[in-house]
């Protein structure tokens, strides 16, 4: 048996198991009391049979389990006792007043009940073919034994431990049995004593003979309701006919009579195959069609019609109903197709499209209409309805889901990635397929777009040598791009083409072109209005953007990249690579849908190595900056998260070795804070760190060495704002020396500082000194600067007093004048700080300045997308 | 304790202050604050003053003063240690006050005294005990002595006591807005300062007289001690503490700002369901039911300031504020005064104009 059968049983039995169990109960008791002539307590087994039965009727009707036999039996037995007790005058006197009075209660209930239910039929059919007399009397009988017998024939559990325990003789002895009892079938045209197909059902067939072995009459139980034994022959009879016995995958378990039975005298004509192909295909989708089932079939009439080359177009057709049927094995959609399953689908897809692309004759197009199909005419084109090209993409989008579903730290996930080189051959091939035969008109140009964008959809998270695409990888990834560019009409595809080419031209560390890429797009301004797919796609781009900006030492461009993401405190959410546990209020469906989205793990960008960049750019960026306006009580703050891990660390009663790499970058802060730059740099490039981080760029020792080198740039700026009022000159060489820097670098750093109007200090040329002006306020000063500050807010809230009323929302006057002070105060300080820009584009205003991106617009996305996301 | 104390007005208006006094104080508050003990235990220093009040001339004499035992930081969190304390503290005042009487000394308590820096340290509890002191005799009086301002050489000692308004504010212990804004108490008049005029013995005055004659300490006078700033520290300390106290303002007064939405809100809603209500009723007695009673709106819950003290906080704030305030105003006057003594004083040459403002910047 597949897989799935046995899953899905697995599943059934929990349920029904459970009922039939509590059904069982009952009958037991009633079987007792009946024994005991209790009718007082048998009319109360009754009530409780029928009602536990009516609560068990629903999870029957799920699992397509009619009235279970057990039922009616015990239903008729019940019946046949009153009956006997009404007629037999002489026991019915000596009951006592209880029970007479029960009596005629019970033959009034029972009658009602058989007829309410609709239940007569059953009964009458069992009356007409009734269990041997063992279950009548079950005095004789081992409880146990009875239990068992409904349960098989509702159930077949195969894994019952009674059945290891049988010998082959009884095999064979009762196989004979077997045929003898389905032999007055009025259609049996095999015997299906046939060896090879018997080893097959073994394991469910064992089941049969133990109780046919223990019993002696087993006619009436062998005909039960749901003839599944009726329909597995029939399978058998099948697999007889199309003489394969390998391919046992698909064994249909199922009481649908099977469709794929040609008559042996009749030819097998195109006709004839197309209306069976037809019969079967009208039972897809409906509830009682079994799907492994359907699969079967199909495979069938696909052998049959090669073996009686019907020609391509047929099979062509067969093909991809199998396709389509394979995909439809899961019923929900977001179920995750089986790995197995999925590889089968995999390989129909490639055969077929082996098939299309070597036959030019054979045209497989969503354009035909079912009536233009041409099937047998192998004179002309055949044409068949259809597109391979969404069959690829559905297979896609199923890997996407079984990645997502695997447990991406197993061997298992390992194994299921296999898959996705498959998958991208199969990508490679249609897109072949696309192009050879895009001149015929047969291809919709969405559809067209799709094929190129899967497969970018597999190139642009991979490194160069990551992917095993001959010739330049750049190339193809413009490639394909273009042709998006140029066919795609709708903008989600060009958009997120364009969103991949960047991510790839980040991965591969150009810069410049990704930048421009994506500013020439104006994502950042349309981000907002796409679909979620798309913003999570786009907050991938530029999480790697910022990388790659890191590794070529653009800190200020990588922070501002990475910060978007990292100061929401839920990267890993943004990013799809974990869903968000803080939101309970999300319905299950919601969750669904986010769990969907999850993008699988192996093209996962590292969050740990993101933080901890984000971190070294926040620390390179805000230590000289903090050090610059250290008296400021109301700090302005470039990177909140980064402040947090500061405070954090702060608060901390004892600071130990750092372990994690946020702790090392808080640790390295500090000592650049102090001026410290060996120790910080001795925090940031370490064993540890390398592990962590370095490592996993592919170029770690240029990146190391950027860093390490802004390190020193940053704690000689930092040095020189922090201790700028013990020094009134400072000596070039010693500055170099203690920094490790060269003479000139210093001479251009300090420079620049003082152009920024960061330090206030003139630089001696004759004797190579930084001379130092005394312009910094005194700590007195900042203090009555701060005070004057909180008085001005004073006043207003005070003259909020005033005018309470207004204060909401009418009052104009300080509530129009407040922004405008603030734009003031930004505006005194743009020549200060050199990263004020920066700063003011983050928090929302114009960014004007932004370096890549008009930073407001991407601020405001991320409400929107709190509520999307 | 609210309803009990009557409220009468002090008959006092100025004090007379011994030069003992004054002396014990600084040199119990010198001592500790030399010993840093007010900084660990986080608490003023203090002692009870005793004296005698002369109502003819409407004048409080302070004879004598003592310091009260200082609280000891309570290890254990033990209410009944602390209890025991507290009797223990009361019994020690009392032997003090016998001992005064046998050796015939003023032992009637007319008042407490207090140091703080800056002569800034109106807290709620300082006021309660103000309040129990002036419930218990109407002429007493605080004593604020502020060890800073002595150390630069000026001795600053402030007699205070609650007005009357603020008297019957604390004895109703409801500082609530509307009370306070019909008191029509402000943070200026919260407090009313009484004129200290200090005595010294005659023997004193002798003695001092001598020593100004004394050709050997007159150098000294002049000296250029006097043209000390020195006063970085102490201004970085007092701008600070007015910061803290306006941030508490800022606080308060957005409280009291969302007060009084709430409750124009509150009263509007009072005022127009009284209206309905009373309309209803007038109607209901024209068919000649029985109105309907108006407890229920009255019952309506009105909004409450969201500060602890009500205003009391408030106010307090501003008037340490303004004590601040006074004090930084008066350093800095005298700082730009000795300046310019000093640039006159000095030589032209030396003293340029640049090097005036260097000083005035960076005297770290």
């Amino acid at each position: 048996m597949a897989g799935p059968e046995d899953d899905e049983k697995r599943v059934v039995r929990a349920q029904k198991d459970k009922k039939f169990d509590e059904l069982k109960g009952i009958i037991k008791q009633n079987r007792d009391a009946k024994s005991n002539k209790d009718l007082n307590k048998l009319l109360a087994g009754f009530d409780s049979l029928t009602k536990s039965y009516e609560k068990s009727k629903a999870v029957f009707q799920r699992q397509n389990v009619s009235t279970p036999r057990f039922y009616i039996r015990s239903l008729v037995e019940i019946e046949d006792y009153v009956n006997k007790m009404w007629e037999d005058k002489e026991a019915k006197s000596s009951l006592s007043k209880n029970n007479a009075k029960a009596l005629p209660a019970l033959r009034q209930k029972l009658k009602k009940y058989v007829k309410e239910q609709s239940l007569a039929d059953l009964v009458t059919d069992y009356r007409a073919n009734p269990d041997e007399d063992g279950y009548e009397t079950p005095d004789d009988e081992d409880d146990d034994d009875l239990e068992i017998v409904p349960e098989a024939k509702t159930e077949k559990s195969p894994g019952k431990p009674a059945d290891k325990v049988l010998d082959s003789d009884s095999n064979s002895d009762s196989e004979d049995e077997d045929s003898s009892n389905w032999s007055s079938e009025p259609d049996t045209s095999g015997s299906d004593s046939d060896e090879d197909s018997v080893t097959k059902m073994e394991q469910l067939r064992r089941y049969f003979l133990k109780k046919e072995f223990r019993e002696d009459s087993k006619d009436g139980k062998k005909e039960g309701k749901h003839g599944r034994q009726e329909d597995r022959k029939r399978v058998i009879r099948v697999k007889e006919v199309a003489e394969d016995d390998d391919d046992n995958d698909w064994t249909p378990v199922n009481r649908e009579k099977s469709l794929v039975h040609f008559d042996p005298k009749e030819e097998v004509t195109h006709d004839v195959m197309i209306k069976k192909l037809n019969e079967v295909m009208s039972g897809r989708g409906k509830r009682t069609t079994d799907r492994n089932q359907h699969v079967a079939n199909l495979q069938k009439l696909l052998e049959v019609s090669e073996q009686k080359e019907l020609g391509l177009g047929i099979s062509v057709k067969i093909t991809f109903c199998i396709i389509s049927a394979l995909f439809e094995l899961n019923s929900k959609i977001s179920d995750f197709m089986d790995y197995e399953t999925f590889m089968n689908t995999l390989q129909t897809v490639n055969q077929l499209l082996d098939v299309l692309i070597s036959s030019e004759n054979v045209k497989l197009s969503v354009t035909y209409a079912e009536e233009d199909e041409n099937l047998k005419d192998d004179t002309q084109d055949y044409r068949v309805q259809g597109s391979i090209l969404i069959a690829v993409q559905r297979l896609d989008a199923e890997l996407a889901k079984i990645l997502q579903n695997a447990d991406c730290h197993s061997n298992d996930y390992i194994e299921k990635l296999k898959a996705e080189k498959d998958m991208c051959g199969l990508i490679e091939k249609a897109e072949k397929y696309v192009e050879l035969r895009n001149q015929s008109g047969i291809f919709d140009k969405h559809e067209v777009c799709k094929v190129y964008m899967m497969r970018i959809g597999h190139i642009y998270y991979k490194y160069k040598d990551q992917c095993d695409i001959e010739g330049d990888v750049g190339q193809v990834m413009d490639y394909l791009c273009k042709k998006i560019y140029a066919l795609d009409d709708e903008k989600r595809l060009r958009q997120r083409a364009m969103l991949c080419h960047v991510y790839w031209l980040a991965v591969h560390d150009q810069w410049h072109r990704a930048r421009d890429l994506l500013l020439m797009s104006h994502m950042q301004a349309i981000v907002d209005h796409s679909d979620i797919d798309t913003q999570i796609l786009y907050n991938r781009t530029i999480c790697q953007l910022g990388l790659c900006a890191f590794r070529h030492g653009f800190i200020k461009e990588a922070h501002q990249g990475l910060s978007e993401i990292q100061n929401t405190q839920r990267a890993k959410e943004l990013l799809a690579q974990a869903v968000g546990t803080r939101q309970h209020e999300k319905t299950p469906e919601q969750e669904k849908i986010d769990r969907s989205r999850q993008v699988p793990y192996h093209m996962h960008i590292n969050v740990e190595l993101m933080e901890c960049v984000y971190l070294i750019c926040s620390m390179l960026l805000e230590i000289p900056h903090m050090a610059s306006c250290e008296f400021e009580m109301r700090r302005r703050m470039l990177s909140r998260s980064f402040h947090y891990q500061l405070k954090q660390s702060e608060k901390a009663s004892l600071t130990g070795p750092p372990e994690n790499t946020r702790e090392h970058v808080v640790a390295a802060s500090k000592a650049m804070l102090n001026g410290d730059w060996k120790k910080c740099q001795d925090y940031i490039v370490n064993e540890k760190m390398n592990q962590k981080v370095w490592n996993l760029f592919h170029n770690a020792e240029p990146v190391k060495e950027m860093v390490i080198r802004r390190i020193q740039e940053e704690s000689l700026r930092t040095y020189l704002l922090t201790y700028s009022t013990v020094y009134s000159t400072v000596s070039l060489k010693k500055l170099a020396s203690l920094f490790e820097l060269t003479k000139k670098d210093v001479h251009s750093i300090i420079s620049k500082m003082i152009i920024q109007e960061e330090l206030s200090a003139t630089l001696d040329e004759p004797t190579d000194c930084l001379i130092m002006h005394r312009v910094e306020p005194s700590r007195l000063q900042m203090l009555a600067l701060n005070l004057s500050d909180k008085l001005q807010t004073l006043s207003e809230n005070n003259e909020q007093i005033l005018e309470p009323r207004t204060g909401r929302g009418g009052y104009q006057g300080p509530g129009s004048w407040f922004p405008g002070r603030n734009e003031r105060q930004g505006d005194n300080k743009k020549g200060s700080g050199g990263y004020q820009g920066e700063r003011r584009g983050g928090s929302g205003q114009d960014g004007k300045r932004g370096n890549w991106g008009s930073q407001g617009n991407q601020q405001r996305r991320h409400p929107q997308k709190t509520r999307a996301f | 304790m609210a309803s009990a104390v009557t409220i009468t007005a002090p008959s006092v208006k100025h004090i007379l202050l011994d030069s003992l006094v004054v002396m014990k104080i600084v040199k119990h508050v010198d001592s500790e604050l030399q010993a840093g003990i007010s900084e660990v235990s986080g608490d003023a220093c203090a002692g009870v003053l005793t004296g005698l009040v002369f109502l003819e001339d409407s004048r409080l004499e302070i004879t004598n003063c003592f310091p009260t035992v200082r609280n000891e930081p309570v290890l254990d969190d033990d209410a009944n240690a602390a209890q025991v304390y507290e009797e223990q503290k009361q019994q020690e005042m009392l032997d003090m006050l016998r001992k005064f009487r046998t050796m015939n000394i003023d032992y009637e308590i007319v008042g407490f005294y207090q140091s703080h820096q800056f002569g800034a340290g109106f807290t709620h509890d300082l006021v309660e005990s103000m309040f129990d002191y002036q419930a218990m005799g109407p002429e007493n009086v605080v004593l604020i002595y502020d060890p800073i301002k002595t150390r630069q050489g000026q001795l600053s000692l402030r007699a205070w006591r609650l007005s009357t308004s603020a008297l019957d504010l604390a004895s109703k212990n409801d500082w609530s807005p509307e009370l306070v804004k019909a008191a029509g108490l402000t943070y200026e008049n919260m407090f009313e300062e009484l004129p200290i005029i200090i005595k010294s013995s005659y023997l004193n005055n002798v003695l001092m007289s001598e020593l100004a004659l004394a050709k050997s300490y007159s150098p000294e006078k002049f000296s250029t001690r006097n043209f000390d700033l020195g006063s970085k520290k102490s201004l970085e300390k007092s701008v600070r503490a007015m910061m803290g106290n306006v941030d508490e303002l800022n606080k308060s007064i957005q409280s009291l700002t969302k007060y009084t939405m709430d409750k124009q809100r509150h009263d509007n809603m009072v005022f127009s369901m009284t209206q309905k209500r009373q309309q209803e009723n007038e109607a209901r007695i024209a068919r000649g039911d029985p109105p309907v009673p108006l407890d229920d709106i009255r019952k309506l819950k009105a909004p409450q300031l969201q500060t602890r003290n009500g205003l009391l906080d408030e106010l307090l704030a501003s008037f340490d504020t303004n004590a601040l305030a006074d004090f930084s105003k008066t350093v800095t006057g005298e700082n730009i005064t000795k300046l310019f003594i000093a640039e006159s004083v000095a030589d032209e040459k030396v003293m340029g104009t640049k090097d005036r403002t260097l000083s005035s910047v960076s005297t770290r």
